[in-house]
């Protein structure tokens, strides 16, 4: 074991430029002096992720002229991160690899400590760590030389510099407290890890942890341009706020590997955690996770090596980080967890004992309750309103579940925003239910059904994408404020409200839309 | 360790019941129907040979009647076409009331065979008229493999096989949702008549060994339905995932 290499925490290096991003910088600087078609270039490993080339060369991170991976190397390599899928966790898990694999190779070739070198991560629930870590804010390197390969221009979020930001009012660590990996999907839980799917580039519903924290980083340091538009009028993202250009930012790796630490201590921390059933807090087991795309007959997850050779994985060998080669100096999750507690649950509804039931996370069947009769436009500054129409007999059976009259758990309920389609993925925003129009902020705070991130919304968006431009969806549990509407008697009613608020404006432009906005209940 | 399965519980079979309960019986009626019932029996008649005209419709129809005809028309498309309507239905399934899905389903289904049906006519007359005009059945089947193959490799058939997987969002209550539905089917219909009508008119032309060719076209729209959506482009594709999904379950079966 004293061969692992340790992951450590970016803020707690001892120093700023210690070791580990020093050494980080100068193994970036080496890929990035490589061109695009090189698969050993920063540009190929960023495309690997997602490419948008007209973007990149608008931002002069490519030239036009330059030749972009060979028909060869772009069907094996390039596009193929994993979004909205099971498949989220392990196949980032194999890009972290193969990029430190790669840069301690530099770091070899430069004479540094390749041995022991990890990649750092950046864990912004910390204390004092919800700002950019210092050494990706400044153009210049610690000896004031300004080339420094950490700093990008095109962070335009409120996490992309200096300025701390409050980020538990934006995401949480909830779905920790998750012991499924793969929920049911289809408009209730999908999991801590996700729905189960194909080979996945984007499109569809998030897990638990893609969504919380991951999407919403990805927008808080991203952000868009407050100035400029892209060439075909549609707003600016930064490069951390859409999946096809995310890559390029080095602070990437520094984020994933947080991500990457979280699935790891949702596993194994604290060790012995209580679990209800034997999959709690396991991996999914079936042989389609395990042996990822290829068994269905889809691209396989793949690599290039420091020489070029190609490195083929499956999520089977993607599960023990010790396996691999490393570890995490801390697996504490950096904020508190918000779990489900079915007997606070009851306790809270009033709900005898007697109701059998396990953990509501058990249940698997799922139905629809009710849904908009139309989709709405999102643009501007201020909030969005409109309402849902509930199905009668359903919110009948969900309102008996919620008082202990069936002889099973009460029910969890979902709310989906679908078929969410658009032009910028820099855009966030705060979902809010059953709230009156003139809420107090108290009041609003406990209808606030969650933060949703549109990271990866252009490309879920594309005629010629994989959903054939479906967009993705996103799915907010709303159990809680549910059952604070059924105690209120306030539950059963033929229409429930649902706000929108953007965290910032968004540009018409952006042509921001969601199909239809639907309410499911999660049953036993 | 026990292997558990991805939570998909019974909906798959679900999705399928309707769809097996349309195709599979169409299929058992084609490998079993002789003479009259099937339309490629039409095809391998070879005293069609004359010049296309009503006198030779008028001929061609008194070895099979219209109705024989459009009722093999519609064995055909039931057969061959209504599997591909799966993803579509486990979409609307997944998007509804409970109360409303079977009838749902009813309609988008419904809506999907109008197209095919509707298409028919156009499509026998062609067939016939092809048929009529040409000698034998060999070089007729050759020209219409090779529209084929041009229509296959084309933009417009990629667009119309990207718009098949399209999912727009429907409405959960009626009447809307009805309209949804049906429009959602007419729409799938449109599209997947747009993709297939070249594959569909070649295996009426073929000149023999009709269920064979159906089985072998059929299998065909099925598996390029398994390949993801790409920009429209002159392109040779092949029904890669398919290919790829068998051979990796073949290599399991031998390890």
């Amino acid at each position: 074991m004293s061969q692992l290499r340790t992951r450590q925490n970016v803020y707690k290096l001892g120093s700023a430029w210690a070791d580990p991003i020093l050494w980080y910088a100068r193994g970036v600087q080496k890929l990035k002096e490589r061109p695009l078609a090189d698969r050993t270039s920063w540009t190929f490993y960023g495309g690997i992720h997602g490419i948008f080339r007209a973007l990149w060369d608008f931002y002069g991170i490519t030239d036009p002229n330059e030749p972009g991976p060979s028909q060869a190397d772009t069907v094996t390599f390039i596009d193929q991160c994993q979004h909205q899928s099971f498949f989220f966790l392990p196949w980032h898990r194999g890009y972290l690899m193969a990029i430190e694999t790669l840069i301690r190779s530099e770091i070899e070739a430069l004479g540094g400590p390749h041995e022991s070198w990890a990649l750092p991560y950046w864990n912004y629930f910390g204390d004092g760590q919800n700002a950019l870590p210092p050494e990706f804010r400044s153009p210049d390197w610690p000896d004031g030389t300004g080339d420094n390969p950490l700093f990008v221009v095109q962070r335009w979020g409120p996490m992309g510099g200096a300025q701390p930001f409050d980020i538990g009012s934006r995401t949480n660590l909830d779905p920790m407290g998750d012991p499924v990996f793969t929920g049911p999907g289809g408009g209730v839980s999908t999991g801590f890890g996700g729905p189960a799917t194909g080979f996945n580039w984007q499109g569809g519903s998030s897990g638990g942890l893609e969504m919380n924290p991951h999407n919403i980083v990805h927008g808080l340091v991203g952000g868009g341009s407050p100035t400029d538009t892209f060439s075909d009028g549609s707003p600016l993202p930064g490069l951390m706020s859409t999946p096809t250009a995310a890559a390029l930012d080095p602070i990437f790796y520094l984020h994933h590997c947080n991500i990457d630490r979280l699935w790891q201590s949702w596993n194994v921390f604290p060790a012995g955690k209580p679990s209800a059933a034997p999959t709690d807090w396991q991996n999914p087991n079936n042989l389609d996770w395990l042996q990822g795309p290829a068994r269905s007959g889809e691209r396989r997850f793949v690599m290039p090596k420091p020489d070029g050779s190609e490195w083929v994985y499956t999520p089977t060998e993607m599960q023990k980080i010790d396996a691999l080669g490393y570890e995490y100096d801390d697996l504490t999750p950096g904020a508190a967890v918000q779990g489900m507690d079915m007997a606070a649950r009851r306790a809270v509804l009033g709900i005898a004992a007697a109701a059998r039931g396990g953990p509501a996370v058990a249940a698997s069947s799922s139905e629809m309750m009710g849904a908009s009769d139309k989709g709405l436009a999102l643009s501007g500054k201020g909030a969005t309103r409109t309402t849902v129409r509930t199905d009668a007999a359903v919110r009948a059976r969900v309102s008996n579940s919620l008082a202990g009259r069936a002889a099973t758990a009460p029910d969890r309920v979902f709310l989906n925003l679908e078929n969410i389609t658009g032009l910028y993925d820099a855009v966030i925003f705060e979902v809010y239910v059953g709230l009156a129009a003139d809420a107090d902020d108290a009041t609003r705070q406990a209808h606030l059904a969650g933060n949703v991130s549109l990271f990866g919304v252009r490309q879920a968006s594309d005629m010629a994408g994989r959903h054939s431009g479906g967009g993705i969806n996103a799915t907010l549990e709303i159990t809680g404020i549910v059952d604070k509407l059924h105690l209120a008697g306030n539950f059963n009613v033929d229409e429930l409200s649902v706000e929108i608020v953007p965290m910032d404006e968004i540009p018409e432009a952006a042509q921001i839309r969601i199909g239809r906005i639907s309410l499911y209940r999660q049953f036993e | 360790m026990r292997r558990t399965d991805p939570p998909r519980g019974r909906e798959p079979g679900r999705v399928a019941a309707p769809l097996a309960l349309l195709s599979v019986p169409a299929w058992l009626l084609l490998a079993l129907g002789s003479g009259g019932i099937a339309v490629p029996e039409l095809c391998s008649s070879a005293l069609l040979w004359s010049v296309p005209s009503v006198e030779g419709l008028r001929y061609a129809f008194t070895f099979v009647a219209p109705q024989v005809l459009a009722m093999g028309w519609g064995l055909m498309v039931a057969a061959m076409m209504l599997p591909t309507l799966a993803g579509t239905l486990g979409y609307v399934r997944a998007r509804s009331l409970g109360r409303l899905r079977g009838r749902l389903v009813a309609l988008v289904i419904c809506g999907y065979l109008a197209v095919w049906l509707a298409a028919g006519p156009v499509m026998l007359a062609l067939a016939l008229a092809l048929h009529l005009a040409a000698p034998g059945g060999g070089q007729v089947f050759i020209a219409a493999l090779a529209v084929a193959l041009l229509w296959q490799v084309s933009p417009w058939k990629q667009a119309a096989l990207n718009r098949c997987h399209r999912r727009p969002a429907i409405a959960a209550f009626a009447p809307e949702a009805y309209g949804d539905a049906l429009r959602l089917g007419l729409g799938t219909g449109l599209w997947c008549l747009q993709s297939c009508w070249a594959l569909m008119l070649a295996s009426l032309l073929a000149p023999g060994w009709h269920f064979a060719a159906m089985a072998v076209v059929a299998l065909f729209i099925w598996a390029e339905r398994l390949e993801p959506p790409r920009p429209p482009a002159w392109r040779l594709r092949a029904p890669l995932r398919a290919w790829r999904l068998a051979s990796f379950r073949l290599a399991s079966v031998g390890r």
